[in-house]
């Protein structure tokens, strides 16, 4: 079983995709799902791919491990194709009796699944690769903080995704654990019908539930006993700096952006 | 050598109440849960590209011990995650690209579905009128009502992105229907024995802090 689930896909390695303030690579995904999304014509899509290669080239990341996100919509991405490509009206490719693929349905099909594509490696290569999770989750809360003067508690909801991403690991090993003590005991997971299958899965997860809601207690009591109060005030073991390296990235995005667009809305 | 960043004395000391303290530490232990739910115990594919995970069991069983407020609470911390890049959804998916899939309407649905499974705990769980034989049929009742508003916003989203039409894209739904009900069972299950083995975790705290 993967121990290593709270790092995600990270891939550790220094380069400046790596270095890069995870505050500014969260707005900058962001900022890329926008231009994503005004893309029309080839040559705005061909301008992104252009600047893809390059983010991957800076990277430092094999190319394989950044094509492997993909795996998981595959399917998808294909069964939206054809559905696009065969139930859009317009003009026939083809008749193949019931099987009338159109030109702008293909064209539309091709453009939706490009797009898909495009967002699911920019925040690969921005966030999932080069950004460890609990980092991700201390650049959420400073950039939730401006919305505290609205009462909503970002810091508590950057504190229970640290507490998440500290319990993974513990639980993965307690269901681990729970589920060899239970087959000692007979329980059964993989094979028997349906009502088999289930009262196995009760058998570890009713333990796995008990035992997080008392972690979760204890957890409580050892905070309440530490006097914790919260985010006023707390000094941090990992302080985030938007340095000039970073100004840099945000310069060089922006005119990349701005590129991107532009290439899409010229040149036909 | 000297603390190059010293702390600013807080104004006044303020400790967390005993509640706030409880809530994060249970939403945060239900997100370790949901993740372990999507990425360590293995997905079966009915129908390739589909999986079928504990996802839906764990947002169930978050409302049905936590109730509506707090179970909300969490689905907008676990969205957040996500968006931020944080591999929560099965098979690691993540980011912004997470909520232009054409399946995210399902996702988006754990809202009202614990919504109104979450009144189970909040109204109906520890009233003496709700008797032990009366308690699964209602908890079924509320979450079959739950997962029909999931689909509900799933197949909205489908037949809207798609321009498709909304009933047919709606009984298609229908496939998933039974292995979502045995999650529910399951959800029930561990909500009344995760209360039996730990009284005070449905209610919420009663002694007060300090």
């Amino acid at each position: 079983m993967m121990k290593d689930i709270t790092l995600g896909r990270y891939y550790p390695g220094e380069s400046p995709l790596h270095r890069a303030d995870p505050r500014l690579k969260i707005l900058l995904s962001l900022l890329w799902m926008v231009v994503v999304f005004t893309l029309q014509r080839p040559a705005g899509f061909a301008a992104f791919a252009l600047i893809l290669a390059a983010a991957l080239v800076l990277s430092r990341i094999p190319p394989i491990q950044v094509f492997r996100s993909l795996k998981p919509v595959l399917f998808i991405l294909l069964f939206a194709f054809v559905l696009s490509a065969l139930t859009a009206p317009g003009t026939p490719l083809f008749v193949l009796g019931p099987v009338r693929p159109t030109a702008e349905g293909v064209a539309a099909g091709t453009k939706m699944a490009l797009r898909l594509v495009y967002l699911i490696l920019t925040t690969t290569l921005m966030l999932t690769l080069t950004t460890t999770p609990i980092l991700v989750a201390d650049a959420m809360e400073s950039l939730l903080k401006p919305l505290e003067r609205l009462r909503f508690p970002a810091h508590d909801l950057a504190m229970m995704m640290s507490i998440a991403l500290r319990f993974v690991p513990t639980l993965v090993e307690e269901t681990d654990k729970i589920m060899k003590a239970q087959s000692s005991r007979g329980a059964d997971y993989d094979t028997g019908g349906a009502i088999r299958r289930a009262r196995g899965m009760v058998s570890v997860l009713v333990p796995l539930f008990v035992s997080a809601f008392r972690r979760a207690e204890d957890l409580a009591v050892a905070m309440e006993a530490r006097c914790y109060q919260g985010g006023v005030g707390r000094t941090r073991l990992r302080v985030m700096r938007f340095t000039a390296q970073d100004g840099v990235m945000l310069a060089v995005s922006l005119v990349l952006a701005a590129g991107a667009v532009l290439a899409d809305r010229l040149i036909r | 050598m000297p603390n190059r960043n010293p702390a600013p004395p807080p104004p006044t000391f303020r400790p967390a109440t005993r509640r706030r303290l409880q809530d994060m530490a249970r939403i945060g232990l239900f997100l370790a849960l949901f993740m372990v739910a999507s990425n360590v115990i293995p997905a079966f594919h009915p129908i390739p590209g589909v999986p079928v995970t504990l996802q839906v069991l764990v947002v169930l069983a978050a409302a049905g011990l936590m109730g509506v407020g707090r179970s909300l609470l969490f689905l907008l911390v676990l969205f957040l995650m996500t968006l931020a890049g944080i591999p929560m959804m099965s098979g690691f998916r993540s980011g912004p690209s997470f909520f232009t899939q054409l399946t995210v309407g399902y996702a988006v649905g754990w809202f009202p579905m614990a919504a109104v499974t979450g009144l189970y705990r909040d109204l109906l769980a520890d009233r003496a009128f709700l008797r032990r034989g009366l308690r699964l049929p209602v908890f079924l009742g509320l979450a079959a009502a739950g997962i029909l508003l999931c689909y509900a916003c799933g197949s909205g989203w489908i037949a809207f992105r798609n321009g498709v039409a909304f009933f047919p894209a709606y009984l298609s739904n229908a496939v998933f229907f039974p292995f979502d009900l045995v999650k529910a069972l399951l959800a029930f299950v561990l909500a009344e024995r995760v209360a039996l083995a730990l009284p005070d975790a449905r209610r919420a705290p009663l002694r007060p802090a300090g």
